[in-house]
């Protein structure tokens, strides 16, 4: 039963191990050339410098903005916790578009208003834009850990003579600290994998040097040293979020139920905080909905349909059956994480986790020198292009099932074996019918995850194979906005019904 | 005799990573229109008796035999979809993607559609679920799921049914009601039925026999009656109902208590433990001659009284009828009104002239 997410393991670490001993194993000098050199030291402080600023922002945007969606009486407070989950859909290069075309002499902002805004770049524009995109994974953690705890715990701390305001600092922070670190630690993963932004800002983190390396005059032998640092880096993070995680055990220690609690009253201060998170809406979503609505809206679409067209079906015919792929592969990995709960199976379930956590431009490289060396028939097809998106999304796929499996409680199966069916049959009548929502989901999600997918297409897609994400990339990267616009409206809409299924999963499950 | 319809004989099943069996030679036989009920505190490996059974899980020794057919032995091991015993969980288990005509055709096999129909259609109106067809499950409330899930389990036609647990989460009106329906129903269709409980009123009230388990054995099978009356062990007189211990010596038969000369139905001698339960006792005003105890509390239960009677240094519990006149403080004589249940002569001499239990 463990095979499953054993293959799914194996399928992840054997190209990136491959790069490793290949590389070490070719040139150890030449790797330490590469590794050890000044540029090094400037990509991984720039890294760094990158991850600390967007984990940040995002808190200090995201801690208030989770407050006072879930424990204040704020207007429309329903709207806003929908609202600002939006900026999921915009994914980062998307936002680094937006703020490129907006900005400048000949930007969208100057043709709308007449006024010049600057034009955000390097630290600055990857830093706004990486936040925007990461900003709802650390309201979705905080908003996590406010609702999980206790506010009793609160009252006690206001019965025995403390303040408000100090309640706050002394118990609720206090208590938010794993979820504030859980956030920490997936955000830093994003901004070490992230390779959209970066690039298009220009900004030199180690996913924008790897692409320069392996477009460069020595290929993936330039690329491979800076893909080990890469998931150095990542596997410190990784590592790190392994041992936090073990830690976090939220629950109520002791007997009863906590009570449904009395959002705070807001009075004068509800115009502040509605100003305050309708600007974060207005930042996330409004200003790059307009922004590629607008861009596409003046497009002369004659000349460019056909090329768009191409570019929605080479995004489907990848992404359909690495949606497939990665359901296929989570069906058993979470079957076997449900019914046979164990240290172990957590474990191997984790395990089936490592491609999401695997920065895509590492993994994709990694791919590259396997097929190249091992099964060159297989180089640069799809099929490797379907393989990298079903592993790297194989998260998607595998929490939904795992839902699912909930409702499918193993009496129920045992009911079925007692009114006379085997152990398949019962599958097929029993198990699958109830777990079918659930896989739907997990279809939907890999596949639009596909679609919108940028870095691991930019290294693995088969010459003259043009995604939509690819598109959006190499004309932004020319400065070409207008042309871009149209792929950004489509990839918007994929996203769009990304967010979409993601919220109406977790209505049909509360 | 008839035969019987359902046969366990030495049943032992050990947990992987747990030290001692969960069950540990468990046997007996249910026989048709029979209701045997096991019972006992949580944790005796009574439910998994029936899940052994059931063969959900894998028996270490022992054999289970459906009739004339041998459902597991040393060798033999039928799959549970083979073994024609419907199966009650105490959650039902209902399918949530099928209506409850559904549910209920689920089971029934290798006969065309319209038959399976026709089955369960008639089986839910003999359970008095009619007009309910096309409900989902969580459309139902708790007595209609578990009609449901007894329905299901009746409807391929298993003539050996096992119910966990069944009752337990219904409120004490529907429990009542759904118990009666199934003795009816073992009646009617010369069914044998296993039903699991650890409640011990649910129990008596339910049982044709009944069997006491505890640490995985069984303690005492028989008649819920006589294993009432006549509790073979100090845990099966305490488990079944309250009870007052006494321990003495016995002559001839006759005990010599602090509450005076009892009869203890045999022939007996030696130290002994008896087991009388507090409505065998009766109070009397004070009787010349004989030990004189003290009221030291009453509790008024509408049906009955219980009062706790001092007398040396023990404590007596004596139930009597509501319009009973003691009060605290008064003082009285405690009477049998039937010979005590010696639950433990370990210490008493050789046996002589036993009487046998009439299970």
């Amino acid at each position: 039963m463990a095979a499953p997410a054993l293959v799914c393991a194996v399928a992840v670490l054997l190209p990136l191990g491959y790069l490793v001993v290949r590389s070490l194993g070719a040139d150890a000098g030449e790797v330490g050339r590469v590794v050890f050199r000044w540029q090094s030291v400037v990509q991984l402080s720039n890294t760094l410098l990158l991850c600390a600023g967007v984990v940040v922002v995002t808190t200090v945007t995201a801690l208030p903005a989770a407050w006072l969606t879930s424990r204040t009486d704020l207007p429309m407070k329903r709207f806003f916790a929908i609202a600002l989950v939006l900026p999921l859909a915009i994914p980062g290069y998307l936002m680094a578009y937006t703020l490129l075309s907006l900005g400048g002499d000949y930007g969208a902002a100057f043709h709308i208003t007449g006024v010049s805004v600057p034009r955000l770049g390097g630290y600055v524009g990857s830093l706004v834009a990486l936040s925007v995109y990461n900003f709802p994974y650390m309201l979705l953690n905080l908003r996590a850990g406010l609702g999980a705890y206790d506010t009793s715990l609160e009252e006690v701390a206001r019965s025995l003579g403390h303040r408000p305001g100090r309640v706050f600092f002394s118990v609720v922070l206090p208590q938010l600290r794993p979820a504030i670190l859980a956030g920490t630690l997936l955000v830093s993963l994003h901004v070490i994998s992230d390779f959209g932004v970066v690039s298009l800002m220009r900004y030199e983190t180690f996913s924008y040097a790897l692409y320069q390396a392996y477009q460069g005059a020595y290929g993936t032998r330039g690329a491979a040293p800076i893909a080990l640092i890469m998931m150095a880096l990542a596997g410190v993070f990784i590592v790190a979020e392994l041992m936090m995680l073990r830690r976090v055990v939220l629950t109520r220690a002791g007997a009863g139920q906590a009570r449904v609690r009395r959002p705070l009253r807001l009075r004068r201060w509800a115009w502040p905080a509605l100003v305050f998170v309708s600007v974060l809406v207005l930042v996330g979503v409004v200003l790059p909905v307009l922004t590629i609505v607008y861009g596409a809206w003046g497009v002369e679409m004659g000349s460019q349909w056909r090329s768009l067209r191409g570019a929605v079906v080479d995004s489907l015919s990848v992404s359909a059956p690495a949606a497939v792929v990665a359901t296929g592969l989570a069906l058993p990995i979470a079957y076997m994480a449900r019914r046979y709960p164990s240290r172990w199976s957590a474990g191997l379930e984790r395990l089936g986790f490592l491609g999401y956590a695997t920065p895509p431009l590492a993994f994709a490289l990694g791919l590259l020198v396997i097929t190249l060396r091992v099964v060159p028939g297989l180089y640069q097809t799809a099929f490797v292009l379907v393989y990298a998106y079903s592993l790297h999304f194989l998260a998607e796929a595998v929490g939904p099932i795992r839902a699912g499996l909930f409702a499918a409680n193993p009496r129920l199966e045992e009911a079925s074996r007692a009114l006379g069916y085997g152990p398949m049959s019962t599958f097929a009548r029993v198990t699958l019918p109830l777990l079918r929502p659930g896989l739907i989901v997990s279809l939907s999600l890999v596949f639009l995850s596909s679609m919108k997918e940028l870095p691991l297409s930019m290294l693995l897609a088969p010459p003259g194979f043009e995604t939509l994400s690819m598109n959006i990339w190499q004309y932004t990267e020319d400065a070409m906005y207008a042309s871009a616009a149209p792929y950004a409206l489509v990839v918007l809409g994929v996203s769009g019904l990304f967010v979409g299924v993601l919220v109406f999963n977790e209505r049909r499950i509360s | 005799m008839k035969d019987p319809l359902l046969c366990v004989h030495n049943l032992t099943k050990t947990f992987s990573g747990c030290g001692s069996p969960v069950i540990r030679d468990v046997s007996f036989c249910v026989y048709p229109g029979e209701v045997l009920t096991l019972v006992g505190p949580s944790g005796c490996g009574k439910t998994t008796t029936l899940r052994t059974i059931m063969g959900f899980e894998h028996a270490d020794r022992g054999e289970v035999k459906h009739g004339d057919e041998v459902l597991q032995s040393g060798v033999k091991f039928v799959p549970p979809e083979q073994r024609k015993i419907g199966f009650v969980f105490q959650d039902y288990a209902l399918f949530p993607h099928l209506s409850v005509l559904q549910n209920v055709m689920f089971g029934i096999r290798g006969v065309p559609r319209a038959r399976k129909r026709a089955i369960a259609t008639e089986v839910l109106w003999m359970i008095g679920l009619a007009g309910l067809e096309d409900r989902r499950p969580h459309d139902l409330s708790g007595g209609q799921q578990q009609r449901v899930a007894l329905a299901r389990a009746i409807a391929p036609g298993s003539r050996v049914v096992l119910l966990d647990e069944p009752f337990s989460s219904l409120d004490p009106d529907t429990r009542h009601t759904i118990r009666g329906e199934v003795r009816m129903l073992a009646e009617r269709a010369k069914m044998a039925v296993v039903l699991v409980t650890h409640d011990q009123e649910e129990a008596l009230s339910t049982a044709d026999r009944l069997a006491v388990m505890r640490d995985g054995v069984i303690e005492q099978i028989g008649p819920p009656e006589f294993v009432y009356n006549h509790p073979a062990n100090r845990f099966v007189a305490q488990f079944l109902g309250r009870t007052n211990l006494i321990e003495c010596r016995a002559e001839g038969g006759v005990g010599d208590t602090p509450l005076g000369k009892i009869d203890l139905g045999r022939e007996v001698d030696g130290a002994v433990t008896l087991s009388l339960r507090p409505e065998h006792l009766e109070l009397h005003k004070p009787i010349e001659g004989r030990p004189v105890g003290k009221v030291i509390a009453r509790e008024f239960k509408g049906h009955d009284m219980t009062y706790h009677v001092r007398l040396g240094s023990a404590e007596y519990l004596v139930q009597t009828d509501a319009g009973c006149g003691f009060k605290v403080g008064d003082e009285a004589t405690l009477c049998p009104r039937m010979p005590a249940a010696i639950v433990d002569d370990s210490g008493a001499g050789p046996v002589k002239n036993v009487r046998l239990p009439l299970a």
